[in-house]
């Protein structure tokens, strides 16, 4: 795995790969976040004004 | 079938235990495809170590286009069949196809600037998926804009089924039109053209999109559920006193 890691991080496309896989997971964890703040915030307010 | 889905109480039900169960099967398929793309899937021998941008892109691209597909359909059955839930479901999923969209964008522009030399290209396939994402932003601007809520469902349902024209553009616009954008390789006639060793992460990737969509959806869908009984609850209060 490292010699893979190696030989990818000296290759040409690295600074083109890595930041990819960073806003992948960045979009992934920003919906997550978003929508599980969303939904706690409107059962709460469902519970309390129902 | 989907007029039993059309009642909230039993959506609410089904999606308490449902939402968890899609979410950490996302977290798992996640966990075991982004090591495998990054790290252990094979360079391929004409793109190199940049197909690993593939793995993020192909799947964001077939899924901003399978989750207009599926808004369309739920705005059909919202327009048509009053469906209850249909709104609320179009519109939940509107701003995940917009993260998708953005992803695809985003990554290809990645791509191509290692690959062709150059960040954009006023190319048919890039040139209608931004038509697309910037469908989905309209979309999301006009839910936003109108405060009664049915004139608003009816309205954007109708902007839906018209965006939907875009989505065979988008697929079929490297045959139709020369393109930079290299054709099918997958979803195509006389079978695809990868190998397995890239297919297996790529479909592993595709599903954990799929999964994700589905938990950001329910959860979506649940936040308007819970929304509307606040707002109406209020209402109820206001008209009281």
């Amino acid at each position: 795995m490292n010699t893979a890691l190696s030989e990818m991080m000296g290759s040409e496309h690295w600074p083109y790969i890595w930041p990819c896989y960073v806003l992948a997971i960045a979009v992934f964890a920003g919906l997550a976040v978003r929508a599980a703040m969303k939904l706690d915030h409107w059962k709460k307010r469902a519970r309390d004004d129902g | 079938m989907f007029a039993w889905f059309a009642n909230p109480d039993r959506f609410m039900r089904l999606s308490a235990w449902a939402l968890p169960i899609a979410a950490a099967i996302a977290v798992l398929l996640f966990s075991i495809g982004l090591p495998w793309s990054f790290l252990f899937a094979p360079a391929d021998f004409r793109q190199g170590e940049s197909v690993r941008i593939m793995f993020i892109h192909v799947p964001a691209a077939w899924w901003a286009m399978g989750i207009y597909v599926f808004m369309g359909v739920a705005s059909l059955m919202g327009l048509v069949w009053k469906h209850a839930l249909a709104d609320v479901a179009a519109r939940a999923a509107a701003p995940i196809g917009a993260a998708y969209a953005a992803l695809c964008l985003i990554t290809g522009s990645f791509w191509g600037a290692t690959t062709w030399g150059t960040w954009w290209e006023w190319d048919a396939r890039l040139t209608s998926m931004l038509v697309l994402f910037l469908t989905y932003l309209g979309y999301i601007a006009l839910w936003a804009a109108i405060e009664d809520e049915q004139r608003a469902a009816r309205l954007t349902a109708i902007l839906c089924l018209g965006g939907l024209l875009n989505i065979p553009i988008v697929h079929f616009s490297v045959d139709w039109w020369n393109s930079l954008h290299q054709p099918a390789s997958i979803l195509r006639s006389g079978g695809s053209a990868m190998d397995a060793s890239m297919m297996q992460p790529l479909f592993l990737m595709a599903f954990a999109y799929l999964f994700a969509f589905i938990a950001l959806l329910f959860a979506g869908m649940r936040t308007h559920v819970y929304r509307r009984r606040a707002l109406a609850a209020a209402l109820r209060r206001a008209r009281a006193t």
